[in-house]
């Protein structure tokens, strides 16, 4: 397993507030797989995919990602472990507002000690014409495949996403899933994406779902539909 | 709505507590600092005027070579005049120290006592308070003057000698080396006799039914005998009291501060509203979606900027009115004249309460702020409810444009500096205000070391004997020099200008005039003041009789004490009326054997060396609190503006953090832009700061005869800059610890 999840837990607040979020979540992640973690508002998949990506802090359990234990490690650690494993892509983008396109990829690229191309990401992404423009002069649908190409850039080995179609339309949402549907088969990436949509785990090769913090379902897609046929996106 | 609006400033204000506390302490301090100043002015200009009628201030003084007859002085005094010998010498009491003996006066320039009671018999006196200060003396304990132990019966201080110089042209008062005794007719002329010396007839007069010119030209007409004083006109000074340097000294000092003190203090508070605005600002850019959700519910803008501008103004307001009863305390304008006290001679006035002084006080700064933050706040709420629902980001042609850099450390520091660019201006601006306020600090320290310095530098006598009847010939060791006293106007003051004629080359004076009676070489400190060159013209006054004299500058001289042009001895004999040889003050390595009746004063090298340290004595506090003012300026501006950067940078610091972004990469993105503004601009303010301050600061002492030397060394530039950097670096260090606190998850709370 690339991911291995054991026993996770994570609460917040305390006394009268103190909420479980994760109640003791076990799962696994196959190298170059692409995941959903579904299920409704408040079923702990964001934390999930926070503890994972060394976000947020672990109550109890155990993280590994390669092999690499992420329970325990300092921030610095936690900072270097984002740095070399994981790319991030956001719901609302988040995009450096006043950088260009080109220059908010370059924020991973910077980092990167083995970046992919970032002529042929551009093109890849369809931005090479968009890539001197800023985020407001971008569509939303824009706006997230540049986001894509800053998570891509770093040639990351982990790709978080969190709702990364929450925020666009039905049509936009297809592009997005068909880009990282290519960008899986092309880099073989190991791919995390948070939704609440039922339609995306039809495309993916695992669905894990929660419910109150634990796992109501976990199977592998026997079946993948591609992103481009999905319905009711 | 404005009331449930306004709900939430106090869950704002506690949100923001330490910085919105920051500043409401530099508005207290500056509206302290400015209404002490400006008040403790007020209370010297109001109250040298209210102790006119108690005092009976002189309309003027003259002094003649000779005293005048009764009969003389009731044919002055036939049109309400009333004229008042004020006589005096001056005697050693110790080394270096020397006190004008004067009787007590009954009609004109009154001592007006701070403790104790008149002298009325012998063995008793009055001494001005500031010299009794100085040498730690008290109404009951007694003086030793002339061999004769006098019971100290009161201190006090007369109007003619609030600023107790020694002569008119002194640089400064000095009360550790010059005080005044005020003692009875029969004790005065007990120590005249033992004294040997001759007096110095000075006549105070108040006028009656006619103006000081007219008195004037009734006094020139006395029929003297003149072939008695072997002079043409026995008249030797007449000076109004508007003219005298010593007079009302202490309001004319003072009045400069006023004026200063309330323009800088607008342009602090401006600097102050606009960080407040700043807060705002970003407050109102962190809450767009919820303005544009308040406008679609019908709520109107005007509404919104009331509410927005509400917090500053109120903030302001308590300010002004913590910062004014601060200035009205016994903490404040007390406090802050007591400088004043320290120097000039003057009564302890009572406490005033102007009623423009206590609007502007505690009503500038929430005005000030209310302006600037509607200016600012304006723009920001005039955008469409849709447009702020949508956080649409707008663009800015003047900051979103292509960068051709290839380095993405210095890409990302110069657009993070493009979207800070409000901020970095008020850093800049307020390091130009602040480096302002220390440059006038390190100004009067440069400007009292270098007086100090070239005055005891650029005095190589030891003695000079100003004389009353010189000898035929100029005593052995001596060099004989004929001198007068012209007057030059700066800025309205008139401030006396020494003439030396030389007779060929001198042990002591660098100059080498040429002859004629219009030429003449200047020293440095009329060239520092007045920007005199070579074949320039000097035009002097001669306030005794009118006269007015212009010479052409032939050279210039480094001599630097005080006000000084010097003439060919010969041509200025023929220019003044006196015979060839004459000669009026005897300079020498040492000390001559003169007898005490020729002699009209004696100044030393000494004398000279403490009345030059006097300036940076007084002027020290003032150079401390200038230059912490603005240091404490720097910091709290500069941090509040970086602080805000930083937090308007939240968002993006969390995301490059998510991607795994080190601490140090992080402020290199962060900060180094910030770095590169403070250093470029320190190296644009400092030149600019200087420039202003240099030209400014002529006009803070007007009345003060002295060089104007305030250039720096370039190892003062250097220090001036390294201590900018310094005091940059700290909060940089601050700054680090807040961004070093911003988590990756900022970004998910914000989503959330």
């Amino acid at each position: 397993m690339y991911l291995e999840i054991n026993q996770l837990k994570k609460s917040y607040g305390k006394d009268e507030s103190f909420i479980q979020v994760l109640k003791g979540v076990t799962t696994g992640v196959k190298e170059g797989q692409t995941c959903v973690i579904q299920g409704t508002s408040g079923s702990g998949k964001s934390t999930l995919l926070n503890c994972i990506g060394g976000l947020d802090t672990i109550d109890s359990g155990s993280v590994k990602v390669a092999g690499q234990e992420i329970f325990g490690l300092s921030q610095k650690a936690l900072a270097e472990y984002r740095r070399e494993n994981l790319g991030f892509i956001f719901q609302f983008y988040n995009l450096v507002p006043n950088l260009t396109v080109k220059e908010n990829i370059k924020i991973c690229e910077h980092i990167s000690k083995n970046p992919l191309n970032m002529e042929e990401l551009l093109e890849t992404l369809g931005l090479t014409e968009h890539q001197n423009k800023f985020p407001f002069q971008l569509s939303g649908g824009q706006q997230q495949r540049c986001a894509i190409a800053r998570a891509l850039i770093k040639n990351p080995k982990l790709l978080l996403c969190d709702e990364p179609t929450g925020a666009l339309d039905s049509k936009t949402s297809r592009d997005i899933l068909v880009l990282l549907e290519k960008i899986n088969a092309k880099y073989h990436m190991t791919m995390l994406i948070v939704t609440h949509n039922n339609s995306i785990k039809n495309m993916v090769h695992k669905v894990i779902i929660l419910k109150d913090g634990l796992i109501k379902k976990d199977y592998e897609n026997e079946v993948r539909v591609p992103a481009a046929e999905l319905e009711d996106l | 709505m404005d009331r449930t609006l306004n709900k939430r400033i106090l869950r704002d204000l506690r949100k923001n507590i330490g910085r919105y506390l920051a500043v409401t302490l530099m508005i207290t301090l500056g509206v302290y600092l400015v209404v002490s100043i400006v008040g403790s002015a007020d209370m010297v200009i109001v109250g040298t005027e209210n102790a006119k009628e108690i005092n009976q201030v002189e309309d003027g003084q003259f002094s003649a070579f000779l005293p005048l007859t009764e009969r003389e002085i009731e044919g002055l005094e036939a049109r309400r005049t009333v004229i008042e010998e004020h006589f005096s010498f001056d005697v050693s009491v110790a080394d270096g120290v020397e006190l004008r003996v004067f009787q007590t006066r009954k009609e004109v320039d009154l001592i007006m006592l701070e403790e104790g009671r008149l002298a009325q018999a012998s063995g008793e006196a009055v001494l001005e308070k500031n010299y009794a200060r100085a040498h730690g003396l008290r109404t009951g304990e007694v003086i030793n003057v002339l061999g004769h132990s006098l019971k100290i019966v009161g201190t006090g201080s007369v109007p003619d000698y609030d600023a107790a110089l020694k002569t008119f042209s002194s640089p400064a008062a000095d009360a550790h080396a010059f005080g005044l005794l005020f003692v009875s007719k029969e004790q005065y002329e007990e120590f005249r006799e033992l004294s040997g010396k001759t007096e110095e007839y000075v006549y105070a007069y108040r006028l009656g039914e006619e103006t000081a010119d007219e008195l004037k030209e009734r006094i020139k007409a006395l029929d003297f005998d003149y072939e008695k004083i072997g002079i043409p006109c026995n008249l030797t000074s007449f000076v109004k009291a508007e003219d005298n340097l010593r007079i009302a000294a202490a309001a004319g000092d003072v009045i400069m501060d006023k004026r200063t003190g309330l323009a800088a203090g607008v342009i602090v508070l401006i600097l102050f509203a606009y960080v407040l605005s700043v807060f705002i600002v970003r407050q109102i850019e962190g809450e767009q979606s919820v303005i544009g959700a308040l406008y679609s519910l019908g709520v109107t803008k005007g509404a919104l900027l009331r509410h927005y501008v509400l917090l500053p103004t109120l903030l302001a307001l308590l300010a002004g009115m913590l910062g004014s009863a601060l200035a009205f305390s016994p903490w404040g304008i007390g406090v802050m004249a007591q400088n004043t006290y320290d120097y000039f001679s003057i009564p302890t006035f009572e406490m005033t309460y102007p009623v423009y002084l206590v609007i502007y006080g505690v009503g500038m700064a929430p005005l000030i702020c209310l302006i600037v933050n509607v200016i600012t706040i304006n723009g920001k709420l005039s955008r469409t409810a849709l447009s702020l629902l949508r956080n649409e980001q707008t663009g800015n042609s003047r900051k979103q444009f292509q960068l051709k850099i290839k380095s993405f450390t210095l890409l990302f520091a110069v657009r993070q500096l493009l979207r800070e660019a409000r901020s970095a201006v008020i850093v800049v601006l307020g390091m130009l205000i602040t480096l302002m306020v220390v440059t006038l600090g390190i100004n009067t320290y440069v400007l009292c070391m270098s007086v100090r310095d070239h005055n005891i530098e650029d005095t190589k006598y030891a003695y000079a004997y100003a004389l009353k009847y010189p000898e035929k010939n100029v005593p052995a060791g001596g060099e004989g020099v004929y001198q007068e006293s012209l007057s030059i106007d700066c800025m309205g003051y008139q401030l006396d200008v020494s003439v030396i004629g030389l007779d060929g080359k001198s042990r002591f004076f660098d100059a080498k005039p040429e002859k004629g009676k219009s030429k003449a070489v200047v020293n440095r400190s009329l060239v520092q003041r007045f920007g005199f060159a070579v074949g320039d013209k000097i035009t002097l006054e001669d306030r005794t009789t009118d006269q007015n004299y212009s010479f052409t500058i032939t050279g210039i001289s480094e001599y630097s004490v005080g006000f000084v042009i010097f003439m060919d001895a010969a041509s200025m004999r023929e220019l003044f009326g006196e015979e060839e040889g004459y000669y009026n003050v005897v300079y020498s390595s040492e000390e001559l054997p003169i007898e005490e009746g020729r002699i009209y004063s004696v100044t030393t090298k000494e004398d000279i060396e403490n009345s030059s340290s006097v300036f940076l004595d007084t002027m020290m506090t003032l150079v401390i609190t200038l230059i912490s003012a603005g240091i404490i300026i720097f910091c709290v501006v500069m941090y509040l503006m970086m602080a805000v950067m930083i937090d308007r940078s939240t968002m993006g610091i969390s995301l490059i953090k998510i991607f795994g972004y080190r601490s140090d990469e992080v402020r290199k993105l962060y900060l180094n832009g910030n770095t590169a503004v403070v250093a470029v601009g320190g190296l644009i303010t400092i030149p600019i700061a200087k420039f202003l301050i240099d030209k400014l600061y002529p006009s803070f002492i007007p009345n003060v005869a002295c060089s104007m030397f305030l250039e720096y060394s370039w190892q003062l530039y250097l220090e001036l800059y390294l201590g900018l950097m310094l005091v940059y670096f700290v909060v940089n260090a601050l700054l680090l610890h807040k961004i070093n606190r911003i988590t990756p998850v900022e970004i998910l709370k914000d989503r959330e």
